[in-house]
């Protein structure tokens, strides 16, 4: 029963969780700090439990992030939990099969120490003590009086190292040696003759790790790969550890997997569920009576053995990597007063979309908002307005400042969104840029879910027709399905006019008979001004008396009613994806409801990274807190995920690790369709769009038309209907429903919008 | 296809020889073949070696000749694999009679088909495959910023040939590089999987569908790599490639495509662009709302029953491939009733969207002369 030191090297040298703490790793500080902190807890938990091992105390300290109440918390709770374990392990083996038991355990410690001791006393060139570790239990028992021998046992078995050792040992006890197992149990018969009366005072230190070892090998492989742990036993032929050694090492992913569950059986306080799973496991016949029973074929199974343990690495399922997961809130960095926080930042904060038709000039009036703010210096500007007239293109200088690409500047078009922000007054204002072009609806769309109020720009010059044939209409109405509210229609181009206040007026009514008639808008969220964007005029200075453009959205940014951030969940909407390097990531997102502070851990959908967030930085400024409404770049670190390399894409979300967000392709959504020149069947393509995340989508069942007189569900929606309609996504999206502008959706077919709506659920 | 012999007895039962050639053909001889016909072909087999009784005696790969009574047809388009399943028909030395058996068809060999009852439909998608116009091909590349698919398109199949996907940076004021970078390479990546997909000698049109101005950057990409290169076959093919205009980079993209009326005057002689036209036809008369639109087999035989009601009668070849022989039959009917009626047929392919979207539609639709309302009643 020996074994190398070659096979013990092996896996010290296996790298280690993620998740564990090494001491090796911590920086100078830290080390410092920790050593600081040691004498602290230690004295705190001294009456408490005598079991705690260095090792814990410093393992607990690091995980609570130096806080000793916190660490002494955590190791109350994981060490009268092994307590009760204990109690209950001994109900369990005296139930179960007592003798085989303890067998194991006592082997396996015997083997532990054993090789422990071996191997040091290898390296010290004492040899005297190797003659003493012959025989497992006898030998330990007599360390287990010299005080000496107990504390070295005691640094022996660290956690980290109590995986492998329990696998490796547990297995020994499968040997079905006749000779050997007569041997044990008289050893076995030794300890019940010791157990009951404790008198030495470390004799139950010996106890709670026998039993603590025993215990987490039979639940994870009851729990996890029957059929591997099989395969392992009728390999081992009678003497050949080294060759169980190696059966033990082939399955590595499946090592890893143990690790961490045994993490999460210390480390999380066990519940009654888990200890009621542990009773039951033991209640089962023990797996190594059963294959006890029928040594002679175990060679000839070997073949289907190896058959089984392959049929155990088939695919995981999303759901069975998130369960071995296992996610610890992380505390912020700093402590904060949240209400204060919130209410402070949400007073200031407001973001608002400009749109409308092609050449209506929105990226002009914004370029001239920015000028006149002195967002864009006088120098910037008169370099674009020489560079914008060496291409004959005089007039877009200001637009220039939000139409950043060389494409959009030679086209004299803006094609994506452009985010931007500026202070006023003391408050601020975040201001989106939108296409006005048909084809970039999509992005425009991507605008929308981002603002708080929508900005329409219509040209007085070209109003008739921009209007009737135009994407003004379409515009509007997609804003209004987002949930977008509040409305400022800015007539622009009133200098080509010379301010005809007659042509305003007729603007302004045809506007208001659709928007209110049509689209339904509430007549005090719409307002109406008269601008210049080339000029200046009603922008941010004044005509006259009237008020001016930014005047209009700061009285917005006052008058918006507060929302009870504190308590909504989290709901993030990443709108960049900046970096994407390794582990760490760099994301722009928009907080849609909720907060987060710097230090916590957030789980990103649909491709369940959990991510831990170092900084939060606001236009280049680092933040201790961002909350709904805000733009901010995320700098964060992957604690854990469950794809080795995934792909965050833009339009995922980031939502509280608690939360649990159903991820789906097939959607129950409620639709309301517009007018179509071609009917929505079952099986057309069209395109869903939800907050900023397109889709390609079928409809694959018509449950019900509200608006409908026919008995028959047809096959077909026309115009105009209001239905129920389960849809299939070709992606897999994060659904929440409990947020509203991440549950409105529009759908879109050749070229227009064709209907809006609203998620009901997940399928 | 190339069609070797044929003959048939008076009760329309008969036999054709016949060689396949491409993957349209596979999907013609897919339609074709029903079950418990029989088909004659040469067939690799694994057969145990003689000699031997035990267990573990070795199998030997042998090339016999078999005839299938067909229980079962497997076709993949995007493969371009056929496998028949059956029993054999007929006895060998290797292969005892009523074993299972599933044999590949392969391109370029010969094999036979037996039918008991020879329909009209059935033979024309023989004289079909085997007329000898040139097939009309198509490649179609469908993108908007960050995603391209790329596909062909023949007479009868739309195959998605490789999808490119990239996540392209949003602009931003002041630095735009990480965009730019991007967004190149996207592009890169897309003509270069393109050109890997589509053989531009042999195709009859290269079809490049965006939003926006991706498509165009996309052309005056690829030519100025391939003036870069000195690639004179792509040079040369400059005049197949056709910009238009969709408003999504998503596959659906394709059949708004084919609306462009530019495009559809180009491509009027391939069917691909004929079925979507008709169908598309079909939706705007349906929107209507009229009564001159209806679908569904019950609906269309009250139809019929008017008689010259129907202008064009729209129908899926997943009808004719069902297993029920009493329905190939009643859609054979329908099918040449219109016609003597004088109205139109089109059966579109199930496999280009056009066809699916009828599917699922129940897969027959009828455009009418005069509304006609509560057919559905």
């Amino acid at each position: 029963m020996q074994y190398s030191d070659d096979d013990l090297n092996d896996y010290e040298n296996e790298p280690y969780d993620d998740d564990e703490f090494i001491e090796e790793d911590l920086t100078k500080e830290e080390l410092d700090e920790l050593y600081t902190l040691l004498p602290l807890i230690k004295a705190k938990l001294k009456d408490h439990n005598p079991n705690i091992t260095d090792r814990d105390f410093k393992e607990a300290l690091w995980f609570n992030y130096m806080v000793v109440d916190d660490a002494v918390k955590e190791l109350k709770q994981n060490f009268s939990m092994y307590k009760s374990c204990k109690r209950l392990m001994a109900e369990t083996l005296r139930i179960v099969d007592p003798k085989e038991i303890l067998i194991g355990g006592s082997s396996k410690l015997a083997m532990l120490a054993k090789s422990r001791r071996a191997k040091r006393n290898n390296e010290t060139g004492d040899t005297s003590d190797s003659s003493r570790a012959h025989s497992g239990l006898d030998n330990l028992l007599s360390k287990n009086v010299d005080t000496k021998g107990t504390s070295s046992l005691l640094d022996d078995i660290d956690l980290d190292t109590q995986p492998k050792f329990s696998l490796k040992s547990f297995k020994n006890d499968e040997k079905p040696k006749k000779s050997q197992l007569k041997e044990h149990s008289q050893q076995a018969k030794d300890i019940k003759l010791e157990d009951p009366t404790p008198t030495k005072e470390h004799s139950p230190i010996e106890k709670d790790e026998i039993i603590e070892e025993n215990m987490i090998p039979f639940r994870m492989i009851q729990l996890k790969f029957e059929d591997a742990h099989r395969s392992i036993i009728v390999n081992t032929p009678q003497s050949a550890i080294s060759a169980l050694f190696e059966t033990t090492r082939e399955p590595k992913r499946r090592k890893t997997s143990l690790d961490s569950t045994i993490l999460t059986l210390i480390n999380s306080s066990l519940t009654n569920i888990d200890i009621e799973k542990v009773k039951a496991n033991f209640s089962k016949p023990n797996p190594v009576d059963v294959l006890a029973n029928e040594p002679k074929s175990a060679v000839t199974k070997k073949s289907e053995a190896s058959e089984a343990s392959k049929e155990s690495e088939k695919p995981e399922t999303v759901q069975e990597k998130l369960q071995k997961l296992t996610i610890k809130h992380t505390k912020p960095l700093k402590s904060l007063d949240i209400n204060a926080a919130i209410n402070k930042r949400e007073s200031q904060n407001i973001s608002f979309v400009v749109f409308g038709h092609v050449d209506s000039g929105k990226s002009t009036i914004i370029g001239r908002l920015l000028y006149d703010l002195k967002v864009v210096d006088s120098k910037t500007l008169h370099k674009l307005t020489k560079e914008s007239s060496s291409i004959g293109k005089g007039s877009f200088a200001l637009a220039w400042i939000m139409d950043q690409t060389s494409e959009e500047r030679e086209r004299g078009v803006t094609i994506d969104i452009c985010q931007t922000s500026f202070n006023y007054k003391n408050k601020q204002f975040t201001i989106i840029d939108s296409p006005g072009h048909q084809d970039f609806i999509p992005q425009m769309i991507n605008g929308v879910c981002q603002a708080d109020i929508a900005v329409l720009i219509v040209d007085s010059s070209d109003f008739a027709k921009t209007f009737n044939h135009g994407q003004t209409k379409e515009q509007l109405r997609i804003a209004k399905s987002l949930n977008l509210n509040k409305l400022i229609v800015v007539v622009n181009k009133m200098d080509l006019c010379d301010w005809n206040i007659d042509q305003y007026d007729k603007i302004v009514e045809a506007m208001q008979s659709y928007l209110f008639e049509d689209l339904q808008y509430r007549h005090e969220d719409c307002q109406f001004i008269p601008a210049s964007g080339l000029n200046g005029d009603n922008v941010v200075k004044g005509r006259g008396n009237s008020v001016p453009l930014v005047d209009l959205l700061y009285h917005e940014n006052k008058v918006k009613e507060l929302r009870p951030i504190a308590e909504q969940k989290l709901i993030m909407t990443i709108i960049d994806v900046e970096d994407q390097a390794h582990d760490n990531l760099t994301l722009k997102v928009r907080v849609n409801s909720g907060f987060v502070q710097a230090g916590e851990t957030v789980k990103l959908l649909p491709s369940f990274d959990f991510c831990r967030i170092n900084k939060i930085l606001k236009s280049n400024e680092p933040q201790d807190i961002c909350i709904a409404g805000e733009f901010v770049v995320l700098k964060m670190k992957v604690v854990k995920s469950i794809e080795e390399k995934s792909l965050i894409r833009l339009g995922d979300l980031c939502v509280s690790i608690d939360d649990e967000v159903p991820i789906s392709s097939n959607l129950r959504i409620e639709i309301h369709l517009f007018d179509m020149d071609k009917p929505l069947l079952k099986g057309t393509p069209f395109v869903l769009f939800r907050n900023n995340v397109s889709v390609p989508a079928r409809i694959t069942e018509i449950e019900q038309i509200m608006n409908s007189q026919k008995k028959k569900v047809p096959r077909h929606l026309s115009s105009r209907q209001r239905a129920i309609v389960s849809v299939t996504i070709e992606n897999k999206l994060p659904i929440i429903t409990w947020e509203e502008k991440v549950r409105r959706i529009v759908i879109r077919k050749d070229s227009s919008i064709i209907g809006a709506g609203q998620i009901i659920e997940a399928l | 296809m190339k069609l070797l012999s044929q003959s048939f007895d008076k009760d329309s039962s008969g036999v054709v020889v016949l060689v396949p050639e491409d993957k349209e053909d596979l999907w013609a001889v897919y339609n074709l073949i029903a079950k418990d016909d029989e088909v004659q072909l040469t067939t690799v087999r694994y057969v145990k070696k003689p000699g031997k009784e035990s267990s573990k005696a070795k199998q030997e790969k042998k090339i016999v000749n078999l005839r299938i009574q067909v229980e079962n047809v497997d076709f993949s388009p995007i493969d371009e694999i056929m496998r028949i399943k059956g029993r054999t028909r007929t006895q060998n030395d290797d292969v005892p009679l009523n074993s299972y058996h599933t044999a590949e068809l392969q391109y370029n060999h010969k094999f036979s088909l037996f039918k008991s009852d020879w329909d009209q439909v059935a033979y024309d998608i023989i004289t079909k495959s085997c007329s000898v116009e040139e097939k009309a091909e198509l490649g179609a590349v469908v993108l908007q910023e960050g995603v391209a698919h790329i596909c062909l398109i023949t007479d009868s199949l739309t195959v998605l040939r490789a999808k490119v996907e990239k996540s392209i940076p949003k602009k931003r004021r002041g630095d735009n590089s990480a965009y730019d970078k991007a967004y190149t390479k996207f592009l890169d990546s897309t003509i270069d999987t393109m050109l890997r997909n589509l053989d531009y000698v042999k195709l009859k049109a290269i079809v490049l569908a965006s939003p926006g101005f991706v498509a165009d950057n996309l052309l005056s990409k690829l030519f100025q790599k391939a003036a870069k290169d000195n690639n004179k076959d792509l040079l040369a093919a400059k005049s197949k490639f056709i910009v238009t205009h969709s408003s999504t980079g998503y596959l659906q993209g394709l059949e708004e495509a084919f609306h462009n009326p530019e495009l559809q005057k180009k491509l009027s002689d391939t069917k691909y662009a004929r079925e979507i036209s008709v169908l598309d036809d079909f939706f705007k008369i349906l929107n209507l709302d009229d009564g001159r639109a209806w679908y569904g087999p019950d609906e269309c035989d009250k139809a019929l029953e008017i008689g010259g009601a129907i202008r064009h009668l729209l129908l899926t070849d997943s009808l004719f491939r069902s297993d029920s022989i009493s329905q190939r039959k009643k859609y054979i009917q329908i099918a040449e009733t219109v016609k003597a009626q004088g109205g139109d047929v089109s059966i579109l392919s199930s496999l280009h969207d056009s066809g699916k979207q009828l599917d699922e539609l129940t897969g027959v639709a009828v455009i009418l002369n005069y509304p006609i309302l509560d057919l559905d009643e």
